[in-house]
């Protein structure tokens, strides 16, 4: 048999776009939300899609562009406020001292996949 | 045949570990390229004996969910090829591409069953990205071998 002819090149091509269409598409409609337990206990559930500050208990927090940061703190090392940004499922920021947690979830209420295999 | 075995087993062996460094359930089908050189130079019943191997292999080695993703992928693709090789205008490229594919995207589809979770199927663009790629790769291997293996069958029937 050949190895590669037009028609079927076109559509290797083809599949190989769409599926890199999809990934980038989907980055930006993820509409990803943050999930903020204090203590072990989810305190709030944010969505990212919209840019937004407010108080959990005496930490402070900021969403804007897809991302969620922590502005203040009263902790003593402020590390929480140096983690930067998160926004990918699976991410997390945490304020030991404060107790507090913040980890990025997917789209839909269940969580994403717990074990890997193969 | 026993030499394409050992190459299945040595090659099954070499993906699992490289397969360590690359995102979860990234296939890269090295195995794959034995499956398609047995069906192109011997025949299905041999090709189909190196899936379930390999599958077996899979199964002592890395454990009974390997294994069922594993099989589901392998027998997927099996057929998916077969139906492919039927007709003479279908391209090496492409035979080899859908085979990745389907190999890739059946087993998504069984660890979304075994998981229950229907998240996991998100992860399919990426799965078919690598596929191509890897579809490819391994598509290219053939055509450089299997003259070789084709006279190595041949001599020794």
């Amino acid at each position: 048999m050949k190895f590669i002819n037009l028609r079927d090149g076109i559509i290797v091509a083809a599949i190989f776009l769409s599926a890199l269409a999809f990934v980038f598409v989907g980055n930006f409609f993820s509409g990803q939300t943050a999930e903020i337990s204090v203590g072990g206990e989810v305190a709030r559930i944010v969505p990212l899609d919209k840019d937004d500050s407010f108080f959990v208990g005496d930490v402070s927090f900021e969403v804007k562009d897809g991302e969620i940061f922590v502005t203040d703190s009263p902790c003593r090392d402020k590390i929480c406020v140096k983690s930067g940004g998160i926004k990918n499922v699976g991410e997390t920021i945490i304020c030991l001292p404060e107790r507090v947690s913040v980890r990025i979830i997917g789209k839909s209420d269940s969580d994403s996949a717990d074990i890997i295999v193969g | 045949m026993g030499l394409l075995l050992a190459l299945t087993f040595a090659l099954s062996a070499v993906e699992t570990a490289v397969s360590a460094g690359l995102p979860a359930g990234v296939r890269i089908g090295l195995a794959n390229i034995v499956v398609m050189l047995a069906l192109l130079s011997m025949g299905k019943k041999e090709a189909l004996t190196i899936v379930v191997a390999k599958s077996v292999f899979i199964l002592i080695t890395k454990g009974a969910t390997a294994f069922v993703l594993s099989l589901c992928g392998g027998v997927s693709s099996f057929i998916a090829v077969l139906l492919l090789i039927q007709s003479e205008k279908n391209s090496l490229i492409l035979i080899s591409v859908v085979g990745a594919l389907v190999h890739n995207i059946a087993q998504l589809a069984a660890a979304s069953l075994i998981l229950k979770n229907i998240n996991t199927l998100f992860y399919a663009p990426v799965l078919i990205i690598a596929g191509v790629i890897a579809g490819s790769a391994t598509g290219t291997v053939i055509k450089i071998t299997l003259p070789a293996v084709t006279k190595a069958v041949n001599d020794n029937k």
